[in-house]
């Protein structure tokens, strides 16, 4: 009798047992600031308004955001440079994954994996610097390579609203496509080997093996690279606020650093709270998307 | 169904968030710590934090000098770059931390400061003979740059910390060009009369016009191998941009506020400083709008460009061979011009870029940190540091030998700083200051770059101002 | 006939295998230029860095380098930040791989998908939204200022990053080989820890390199939390930048070594970057 119970018990408790010291540092860390930013987003909350701290102001919050030009603006930015980043950077990722994989040996991979690795190692404080010196409109290598193609000549890179949003995406992209290729990599990596050679002796070709095998194999994997990647690209903040300010004009605001703004230059954590809760909320519903479309069904 | 869980998980934490959100909540204030009273021999470290800058490195260099004189006392000193020194010393304020005791702060925060109860007033170092008596405080405040105390320190008539360091902007222009005698002839040929310092900003852009050449004409009598232009704006949208327009739009008349608190930002005048700031740019450096202090100060030391306005604490940069290609021919030239000397409205405006140094209310060592504070005020030592790159308030420290003798302080301090403490007031230092130059710097971004017109940028900057402050705008440009 | 279908996909392949190997160089090279012009300018004088045309070839010097690192104190910051990093990915990992773990194979306990997509959500909210509500917690308790409060903040920031990619390699391991180990007697602890945990090498390492970049380049909440001498890399970087002129050249300085360290933890493990070892050897 006790014997049952014992086995019964250690099959409930130990997946509990894994998962106990992250709930610990999730709650503690995760619901308090949560409740924390709810209760400013309802109250009017700024040092530059300091006579009615704390008063609280219902949804009030909310409409300005929902009215602010400059809000609806940061959102389009974002999901502009998201639309373009994400597929890029996810196909070359892929790419390189799979050219790394197949086609190189294995010394040569872990040679070139190092260079490859150089963009991401880099602090995006230190690859805004970095670009900044590149496309600086005087003189940056690509300015001046680019004036001797006869382009300009007039207005720069990054200080041209037309132009400045490609530049931060091919910054963005050369930062973290690698990121993407790396794990893929390293899942291809880890493929068991049985399966190929199972198919290659039923005379299966190769596009049959990928995707028979390696692309279902790949799946959820390639889905949490996507979420992770698409939740940072949202997010999207540090190289921006180096290259461009979020300028000229709006043009290279993003959302993340719209709610920068509202917190920690005009202090108001009532109205950024309002932003963050509602940009937190954007990033869940996609998230929700995306998980639901690659997790494995079995 | 699947996410009911999730789902009701949340609902239920929304609405017992918005029912305690109802209730008001005490405003955050500093927590109480106790002073620790300063005796011999007592280990005190104070930290002070300030813009990483060659004067904060001169303070760091003199320091010791106060070290010798409080045996026990040590100073540390942290810089950083302007705007993680405006988050982390009002995130430490603010959350009354106590970790810097002493804090520079730029004039447009003292209110926000103030009003949240931040910092030290003046009433406590004066209550304590140990840290200042009266009859020094008064040789200190005559001793500075008239109308300095006011301008820095002062909040709803009561002043908080001391000034500290005062500066402005000023002309800049490339001295060799100047006296060329070629070119002089050239000009008043094209323009009709001389080559002579600005009185009024067409004389200004009729200068940068006259100067900018392709790559290939002649500039002094040599062909150019590179363009050359007649100005640059600090242009990119960032805190330098409104500094800039702040030496700009007063001197056509315009301002922020009328005398019966309506808001004019977005009056004729302001509109017309803000096109002929535009108007600029076709003779600035095709990298104009990225340009913030910093990149000015590049294009100044490689020679890009005639004149343009930059900061007196960058000249340091300007003027030092090892960095720049233009260190002896760089001239400093005060006051800036206007847009109609016959208008008495329009007076040279130079925006303050200078630090007051202020005191946490937060701080462990309140009686130390004040006493060093008046300290780095005093006349001899504001000297000392002034020949170590300091930005004095003292009027004193101008006019000792060795510092009168620096290519750059006579513009600085005669033209400048008396102008620009006189002429002073043009942005408030409110609470909302802060969240208001933003949207100024946002503002002309947008015109300058072309986003919005001139007359959209300015209207949308006054309701914005209008949302913030309450106060109602006068009339619309474009509406 | 099958001859001659393989000579015809032999030389189908070697063109994609040309266009595969230009693809690689060029994007290798583009990935190294940027930091190679870098680490070229930060031996140039100031007024070599702004030439017109682009030099590069010039006289070359080490102020740059004495100035950041010795003069103002970078080596000092250099090893605050490697310190938070290795600190802070291990215990991600530690805390993060059994979770991932239970994620993977206990798929039938109460809310396993639910819980595991909350955990994610850790991620998604701007960072500043944790700024002040994890200031205040660590003022509390003294901790303000100290390394120890940025590596909890890093692995807080970190954790479901962990969890979700090490969960998507237990994933690519079928559930059938837990159960034979478990046949053959072994625990599912001890299961975990010899058998399923070697083959995710490849994941493992990859996941310790990435979150040891995370921490290393993290900006706000190492600004926030740390100060003066317990400074990381990211922070003292912008004091580079000054209005009487970035110190570009030390800038640069900085901007070549802080990449180096990583590096050269990733030449360390990357031999654990091999194919996984098939099932025959694991029996």
């Amino acid at each position: 009798m006790s014997k049952i119970n014992w086995a019964r018990a250690k099959r409930f408790w130990t997946p509990w047992l894994f998962l106990v010291p992250t709930l610990i540092v999730i709650l503690v860390l995760d619901l308090y600031p949560f409740f924390t930013i709810w209760d400013f987003s309802l109250r009017s909350w700024s040092f530059g308004h300091p006579e009615s701290m704390g008063e609280p102001v219902g949804l009030l919050n909310y409409f300005r955001m929902m009215h602010d030009m400059t809000f609806w603006d940061s959102i389009k930015v974002t999901l502009t440079i998201f639309g373009i980043a994400l597929p890029v950077e996810f196909f070359l990722g892929f790419f390189v994954a799979l050219v790394l994989y197949h086609k190189v040996s294995d010394r040569i991979r872990k040679i070139l994996i190092i260079p490859l690795l150089i963009p991401l190692t880099t602090a995006p404080v230190v690859v805004g610097l970095v670009f900044k010196y590149i496309f600086q409109g005087d003189f940056g290598v690509f300015t001046y390579y680019a004036n001797l193609l006869g382009f300009f000549r007039e207005g720069s890179v990054l200080g041209s609203p037309n132009t400045v949003l490609p530049a931060v995406t091919i910054v963005e992209v050369w930062h973290w496509t690698f990121f993407i290729g790396l794990i893929l990599l390293a899942g291809l990596l880890a493929l068991p080997r049985e399966p190929y050679e199972a198919a290659a002796m039923d005379g299966a070709t190769s596009w049959m093996k990928f995707k028979y095998i390696t692309f279902p194999f790949l799946k959820p994997l390639m889905g949490i690279v996507v979420i992770l990647r698409a939740m940072d690209l949202m997010r999207l903040f540090d190289e921006l606020y180096i290259l461009t300010g979020g300028g000229p004009g709006t043009s290279s605001e993003s959302l993340m650093m719209y709610t920068y703004r509202t917190n920690f230059v005009w202090w108001d954590f009532g109205f950024g709270g309002a932003v963050s809760l509602f940009f937190f909320t954007i990033i869940l519903l996609m998230s929700l998307v995306f998980f639901d479309a690659t997790s494995r069904k079995d | 169904m699947k996410y009911a869980g999730a789902g009701v998980v949340i609902v239920a934490g929304a609405a017992a968030g918005a029912y305690y959100a109802t209730r008001p909540a005490a405003p955050p204030g500093p927590t109480e710590t106790t002073a620790a009273t300063t005796g011999p021999m007592q280990n005190i470290e104070l930290h002070v934090i300030g813009e990483a800058l060659p004067p904060l490195e001169g303070l760091n260099k003199i320091k010791d000098i106060y070290e010798g004189e409080h045996p026990g006392v040590k100073i540390v000193i942290e810089p950083y770059e302007f705007e993680s020194l405006l988050q982390k010393s009002t995130a430490d304020l603010a959350a009354g931390t106590g970790q810097y005791d002493c804090v520079m702060s730029i004039y447009y925060n003292l209110g926000k400061y103030v009003e949240n109860g931040w910092v030290v007033p003046i009433d406590e170092f004066l209550a304590d003979p140990t840290i200042i008596t009266p009859e020094e405080y008064v040789t200190m405040t005559e001793g500075m740059i008239p109308g300095a105390l006011n301008s820095k320190s002062e909040y709803h008539g009561k002043i908080y910390g001391l000034p500290f360091s005062c500066q402005t902007q000023f002309e800049w222009y490339r001295g060799d060009m100047f006296d060329d005698a070629v070119e002089k002839d050239n000009f008043k040929a094209q323009y009709g009369y001389p080559l002579d310092h600005c009185k009024t900003w067409k004389e200004w852009r009729d200068q940068a016009e006259f100067f900018t050449r392709n790559k290939g004409e002649t500039l002094m009598g040599k062909k150019l191998d590179y363009d050359f232009f007649g100005t640059c704006l600090q242009a990119k949208r960032h805190p330098c941009t409104w500094y800039e327009f702040i030496c700009v739009f007063p001197s056509f008349g315009g301002r922020l506020f009328d005398v019966e608190q309506n808001i004019v930002i977005n009056s004729r005048r302001v509109a017309d400083a803000l096109d002929y700031y535009k108007s600029l740019i076709p003779f600035s450096p095709p990298g104009v709008l990225e340009y913030t202090w910093d990149d000015a100060l590049i294009a100044a030391q490689q020679g890009l460009l005639y004149h343009q306005i930059l900061w007196y604490d960058a000249s340091y940069a300007v003027i030092d061979p090892t960095q720049s290609k233009t260190a002896d021919v760089i001239k400093f030239h005060a006051p800036f011009p206007v847009s109609d000397p016959t208008d008495p409205l329009c007076k040279p405006s130079h925006s303050e870029g200078g630090w007051s140094f202020l005191v946490n209310a937060a701080s462990k060592y309140k009686e130390e940190a004040c006493r060093f504070v008046v300290w780095a005020n005093k006349p001899d030592i504001q000297i000392l540091w002034a020949r170590n790159a300091g930005l004095a308030a003292q009027k004193a420290a101008y006019e000792d030998p060795e510092v009168a003798a620096l290519p750059i302080t006579q513009a600085a301090y005669y033209g400048n700083l008396n102008s620009a403490f006189t002429n002073f007031g043009i942005w408030p230092k409110e609470p909302w200051a802060e969240e208001g130059y933003d949207k100024g710097v946002q503002a002309l971004s947008n015109a300058t770059s072309g986003a919005m017109t001139t007359e959209q940028a300015l209207d949308w900057l006054a309701d914005e101002l209008a949302s913030i402050t309450k106060k109602p705008v006068l009339e619309y440009l474009s509406k | 006939m099958t001859t001659e279908r393989r000579s015809v996909k032999k030389r189908k392949i070697d063109l994609v295998g040309i266009a595969a190997y230009v693809f690689l160089a060029a994007f290798t090279f583009l990935s190294v230029f940027p930091w190679f012009w870098n680490l070229l300018s930060s031996f140039k004088t100031t007024t070599d860095i702004w030439a017109r045309p682009p030099l590069f070839i010039f006289d070359p010097t080490l102020n740059n380098y004495y100035s950041a690192f010795v003069t103002r104190n970078f080596a000092l910051f250099l090893k605050n930040t490697i310190v938070v990093g290795l600190a802070a990915t291990a215990l991600c990992l530690v805390i993060g791989v059994p979770a991932a773990y239970a994620f993977s194979r206990f798929k039938t306990f109460i809310g396993n998908n639910q819980l595991f997509f909350f955990i994610l959500t850790t991620r998604m909210a701007p960072g500043f939204v944790e700024i002040i509500p994890l200031y205040l917690i660590f003022k509390n308790i003294g901790l303000l200022g100290s390394p120890i409060a940025l590596v909890f903040a890093h692995v807080y920031v970190n954790l479901a990053f962990v969890i979700w990619l090490m969960k998507g390699f237990f994933d690519e391991i079928t559930v059938d080989l837990d159960e034979r180990a478990m046949i053959d007697g072994a625990s599912r602890i001890r299961a975990f820890f010899q058998l399923i945990l070697p083959l995710t090498l490849p994941g493992l390492v990859t996941t310790a390199i990435f979150v040891l970049i995370f921490s290393w380049n993290e900006f706000l909440f190492a600004l926030i939390l740390t100060g003066g001498l317990s400074r990381t890399l990211p922070v003292a970087i912008p004091g580079l930048v000054t209005p009487a002129g970035t110190y570009w050249g030390e800038v640069m300085a900085v901007a070549t070594v802080i990449t180096v360290p990583i590096l050269i933890f990733a030449t360390a493990v990357r031999k654990y970057l091999v194919r996984g070892l098939t099932f025959g050897a694991v029996k």
